[in-house]
């Protein structure tokens, strides 16, 4: 795994799905999900179908 | 680094917000990461008139002190202790894990507890203890940790387990309605082992809409503005807004991976007290891994912090915003701290001591 330019091995036990090339969440070395392509789009999406109904 | 395009959409959410907020709305963040978040941000004055408070989500924070005195004695045994950084300096009646180090004790900072289990493949002749404080996030890997050793047959490999579950300390500090809660930030990595929906409970049961959430300036005002529309419907929910990591599931893995190390069992937090079924320790089958079982340890305190002047218990509570405490900047301070909130990286009162310390930039 590489974070700002460190590589280091981490355990992917949890996310066997992981791959190269893929994001995930680390913590204390242990591999927990893998981030999905975050938009900002995305997340905008997901308030305007909150505020939708409110206007 | 930042996108424009973050920072645009921090800025409308923040718009959103202050459009939406007239009256004094008071929502917790439960994750000692988002306090510091929060803080670092400089958010706080931004949202008034909402209020955000503190919640009992920093590990070493809610550490009791019975738990630490315990994790001093282990350092003062034969042992060589392992451990994260963060509860080194943490204080207590009889000094810290720093002090112990100072006094001949051996302590090891370790960046995974695997690599604790690698030092007692090193040592075989000695017992190495992992001190093992943390949530659902950490859990999962000091329940590799153990299994390893069992595994390589490292019997010299201990964990003493201080892990804890938030979901029933969230249920806990609900069900007690103190402090009055319009809303709540759920923790985002908590979270992306639990999943969303092991969380509903904080709405269909104690009625407060509530957001997994995030830790960046976007995530966060994210949040708190699903949490604010909710409260505006009178529709209480808990909403994933924390997608890209937060699954509705969660890790079922990890979770299968918790249940098969670890059973539960009453732990005592600091501020919340004594929280059925709240902490993770040992099952059975890795007894022999099992630090409590096999160290002559002091018996728990019942009585604790009764006399203390610190009020970090009431912090960890969200009953007081730091700067209430008389000790705060002044007693104590991340340099010479009386308190946990003060010591640990996700402390509430050390968030404010680095960030919100100015005149003015705190909401009395």
């Amino acid at each position: 795994m590489e974070y700002s330019g460190n590589s280091r091995e981490i355990n992917l036990t949890l996310v066997p799905q992981a791959g190269a090339g893929d994001w995930v969440l680390v913590h204390a070395g242990l591999a927990l999900q893998i981030i999905e392509e975050a938009t900002a789009l995305e997340t905008l999406a997901l308030l305007e179908e909150l505020d939708a109904d409110i206007g | 680094m930042q996108t424009s395009a973050e920072l645009l959409q921090a800025q409308r959410l923040l718009e959103l917000i202050r459009k939406r907020v007239s009256g004094p709305l008071v929502i917790m963040e439960v994750c000692g990461t988002h306090t510091t978040a929060v803080s670092r941000y400089g958010l706080r004055p931004l949202l008034e008139p909402l209020r955000l408070l503190s919640g009992p989500g920093c590990p070493v924070c809610v550490t009791s002190p019975g738990d630490l005195e315990r994790m001093i004695a282990l350092a003062g045994s034969d042992a060589v202790v392992a451990t994260f950084g963060d509860l080194l300096r943490l204080p207590g009646s009889g000094g810290s894990l720093e002090q112990a180090q100072a006094d001949g004790a051996e302590v090891r900072v370790v960046y995974s507890p695997l690599d604790a289990v690698r030092l007692a493949a090193d040592k075989r002749d000695r017992p190495v203890v992992f001190l093992g404080v943390g949530f659902e996030t950490t859990a999962p890997g000091l329940a590799l940790a153990v299994k390893q050793a069992a595994k390589e047959g490292l019997d010299n490999f201990y964990l003493y387990s201080c892990l804890k579950t938030i979901v029933p300390a969230l249920n806990a500090l609900l069900a007690g309605n103190s402090p009055e809660l319009d809303g709540m930030l759920l923790p985002g990595h908590v979270s992306c082992v639990i999943g969303r929906q092991a969380q509903d409970f904080v709405a269909s049961v104690h009625g407060v809409p509530a957001a997994v959430a995030g830790f960046t300036e976007s995530d966060i005002l994210l949040g708190l503005a699903a949490v604010i529309l909710m409260i505006e419907k009178e529709e209480p929910g808990v909403v994933n807004a924390y997608p890209r990591v937060v699954r509705e599931e969660g890790n079922v893995l990890a979770q299968s991976l918790l249940s098969e190390v670890f059973g539960t069992a009453d732990a005592e937090w600091r501020g919340l007290g004594s929280i059925p079924g709240s902490g993770l320790t040992l099952r059975p089958e890795f007894a022999r891994h099992d630090a409590a079982l096999h160290f002559n340890l002091p018996e728990p305190q019942t009585a604790q912090e009764a006399t203390e002047p610190c009020r970090c218990g009431d912090v960890l509570r969200g009953a007081i915003l730091p700067p209430e405490c008389a000790l705060f900047a002044g007693r104590c301070t991340p340099l010479s701290p009386f308190g946990p909130c003060m010591v640990s990286s996700e402390g509430a009162c050390a968030a404010y001591y680095r960030y919100e310390r100015k005149k003015g930039a705190i909401p009395a």
